[in-house]
């Protein structure tokens, strides 16, 4: 048997653990060691190679962004920084019809500038936004799905998790992946804006309860307007914060890893300065932001030596040769990829579907003629559609574990975001049509 | 994930001094993450306003991602928090729990034997660098031994694979039934 067949079967034999619940760390290392091993017919060299990657994969200063970024994102999250913006946001756009919906994903944002997860923005804005647009008459389905919707911005708006690990799985410059992720994000936060718009004008049913409408026209009440004094006291620190990340970061005085440093620190100082960490809240972050790293770290660590592997078995420059031999062009590529992306976005999380789909997936890209850091933002948001999607959507599930409310099902709030999804995939398609986005 | 506390029967005196030992570790871990992050600070202000960088803080970070990540991992391969996919199990375990326990059982068994090939993957060149006085950085700088960095990689393998056996003998011993009774 040639070994690109072996290395075939090993990969689906990878989909198969991983279905059936193995650890995916786990199943790609034991898949790339078997691999490497039965290709080469040498136990010794599968020895070496899984030596390496466990002493040398992850041992980048890149990777350090991965856990300072984290721990960022924790320490904003428990200083109701994410409250204070959302606060602003809610007073500035009261006028609007559907205003808290766009003050969700205003915050949304602005947040997602000082955060790398997406769940840690799902997480913070079901507290905080879902209870004032019950109060004020949105449906539960639409204001849940309005935050797991939007909260998927923060995986795109500098500095994402997910850039970072595509930056380094396809060999792209992390902070360049980071500039090319801005206006995609902010043009996703646009579609939002404009949905929630739309269908609040064409069909309020959708955004409020039946109650509300009705006795709408009656009573008008708007909550008076926020001070100006208080919004710039609850503006300055998110400001602060995104002015030492982004501008660090685009003005080229940090490196991401500094960036993120300088970052966490930052967000230290905020929240040491409103007294939201005590002796318990300062561990419980610690150890959140430790077990979250070590997860994704550990997810690294066991793709570098499923890659390495892969090379061994020659795939990546297999299927691109059956690609281009097959008459396949660039746009019949991409779509075939953005569908196998989505659909195992329904099951699988999404650093995983990067690990398993990038290292194949990007050598093709690039023979087909495109440019590595369009395909990763086309790549990043079809993966985030995965946070969306049944049956498995984190940042529903994040939604609605943190609502804890009966009364709101799982069900409908995937429906409430499937709007967001639709949004997603114009954007998505507007990226892959217009590269010029992209570079900017 | 409620069902399996149900049929947790509660860790022995044995695991839950293990799992403490680990837990701790974890603790060095998540402290050398904030260790990070105080050492890059005090390298951007040190080299932007008082001209004084600090040397080698780019390699040191870099091995410590290694570092955290060997300190760590026992603690999440015994707590069961790496990540997975369980939309199928939750689906199997409405028929037939057991044979998720079986599954469980059989991959943390594959998880046990993994980890125990890495470490022992991992000897021959920690033997190298201790014996050879390996270092790395910038000789008459700074430099380091990596010896630590590599008996990281050592012993956390080893204690991963430990933590995955206990899981491991966990999940058989609970799909066998207690009271002993015949199967067939």
């Amino acid at each position: 048997m040639s070994s690109i067949s072996i290395g075939l079967i090993l990969i689906g034999v990878l989909f198969a653990l991983v279905l059936t619940g193995m650890r995916i760390a786990v199943a790609l290392m034991a898949v790339a060691f078997v691999g490497v091993w039965i290709i080469r017919d040498n136990f010794g060299l599968s020895m070496r190679l899984m030596s390496i990657a466990t002493y040398n994969g992850v041992a980048n200063y890149l990777f350090a962004t991965i856990p300072l970024f984290v721990l960022m994102g924790h320490l904003v999250s428990i200083s109701n920084v994410g409250k204070d913006t959302f606060d602003v946001a809610e007073s500035v756009l009261r006028r609007l019809l559907g205003g808290l919906g766009i003050a969700t994903v205003a915050a949304n944002t602005i947040f997602a500038a000082v955060t790398g997860v997406s769940i840690a923005s799902a997480a913070v804005f079901t507290k905080v936004a879902v209870p004032e647009m019950t109060r004020h008459g949105y449906r539960p389905s639409f204001s849940a799905g309005t935050v797991a919707g939007s909260s998927v911005l923060g995986m795109l708006i500098p500095p994402s998790l997910l850039l970072i690990i595509y930056g380094v799985l396809a060999e792209q410059s992390i902070g360049r992946m980071f500039i090319a992720g801005l206006v995609p994000g902010i043009l996703l936060a646009g579609g939002f804006v404009l949905w929630i718009i739309l269908v609040a004008k064409f069909a309020p049913g959708m955004v409020f309860t039946r109650e509300y409408l009705a006795r709408k026209d009656a009573e008008h009440e708007l909550p008076p307007a926020m001070p100006k004094l208080e919004i710039l006291r609850k503006l300055t620190p998110i400001v602060i914060l995104v002015l030492f990340v982004l501008g660090g970061l685009y003005s080229g005085f940090f490196t991401p890893t500094e960036a993120g440093g300088v970052g966490a620190f930052a967000a230290l100082v905020v929240a040491v300065s409103r007294r939201s960490l005590n002796l318990k809240k300062t561990w419980q972050v610690l150890t959140q932001t430790g077990s979250i790293s070590v997860g994704i770290l550990t997810l690294l660590v066991a793709a570098s030596f499923y890659s390495q592997m892969l090379a061994v078995a020659g795939i990546p420059s297999a299927i691109g040769n059956f690609v281009q031999n097959s008459g396949f062009g660039p746009t019949s590529f991409l779509i075939v990829y953005v569908i196998l992306v989505l659909l195992l976005g329904m099951i699988l999380d999404s650093s995983s579907i990067l690990l398993i789909v990038v290292p194949i997936a990007a050598p093709i890209a690039e023979g087909l003629g495109f440019d590595l850091i369009q395909f990763g933002i086309i790549t990043v948001i079809a993966v985030e559609v995965g946070l969306l999607t049944p049956p498995f959507g984190i940042s529903i599930f994040t939604v609605h574990s943190t609502l804890a409310d009966d009364s709101t099902s799982l069900e409908s709030i995937f429906a409430g975001a499937l709007p967001y999804v639709g949004v997603m995939l114009i954007v998505l398609a507007l990226v892959a049509a217009f590269p010029g986005l992209v570079i900017g | 994930m409620q069902q399996e506390m149900v049929n947790n029967p509660g860790p022995g005196p044995l695991k839950r001094r293990f799992r403490f030992v680990l837990n701790a570790v974890a603790a060095i871990g998540t402290i050398w993450i904030f260790a990070i992050m105080l050492l890059i600070v005090a390298d951007v202000v040190g080299r932007n306003f008082l001209a004084a960088p600090i040397s080698g803080v780019a390699e040191i970070a870099a091995r410590s991602v290694v570092a955290i990540v060997f300190l760590m991992l026992p603690a999440a391969a015994l707590n069961g928090s790496l990540i997975r996919a369980d939309f199928l199990l939750r689906g199997i375990r409405r028929h037939s729990p057991r044979t998720v326990q079986f599954l469980d059982a059989l991959f943390a068994s594959v998880g046990a034997l993994l980890f125990g090939l890495v470490t022992v993957a991992a000897w021959p060149n920690t033997y190298e660098a201790w014996a050879s006085a390996e270092f790395f950085g910038v000789r008459g700088v700074w430099t380091l031994p990596t010896l630590p960095f590599h008996l990281l990689v050592v012993l956390g393998s080893g204690a991963t694979s430990l933590a995955f056996a206990t899981v491991a003998i966990e999940c058989i011993s609970q799909t066998i039934p207690e009271k002993g009774s015949p199967d067939e």
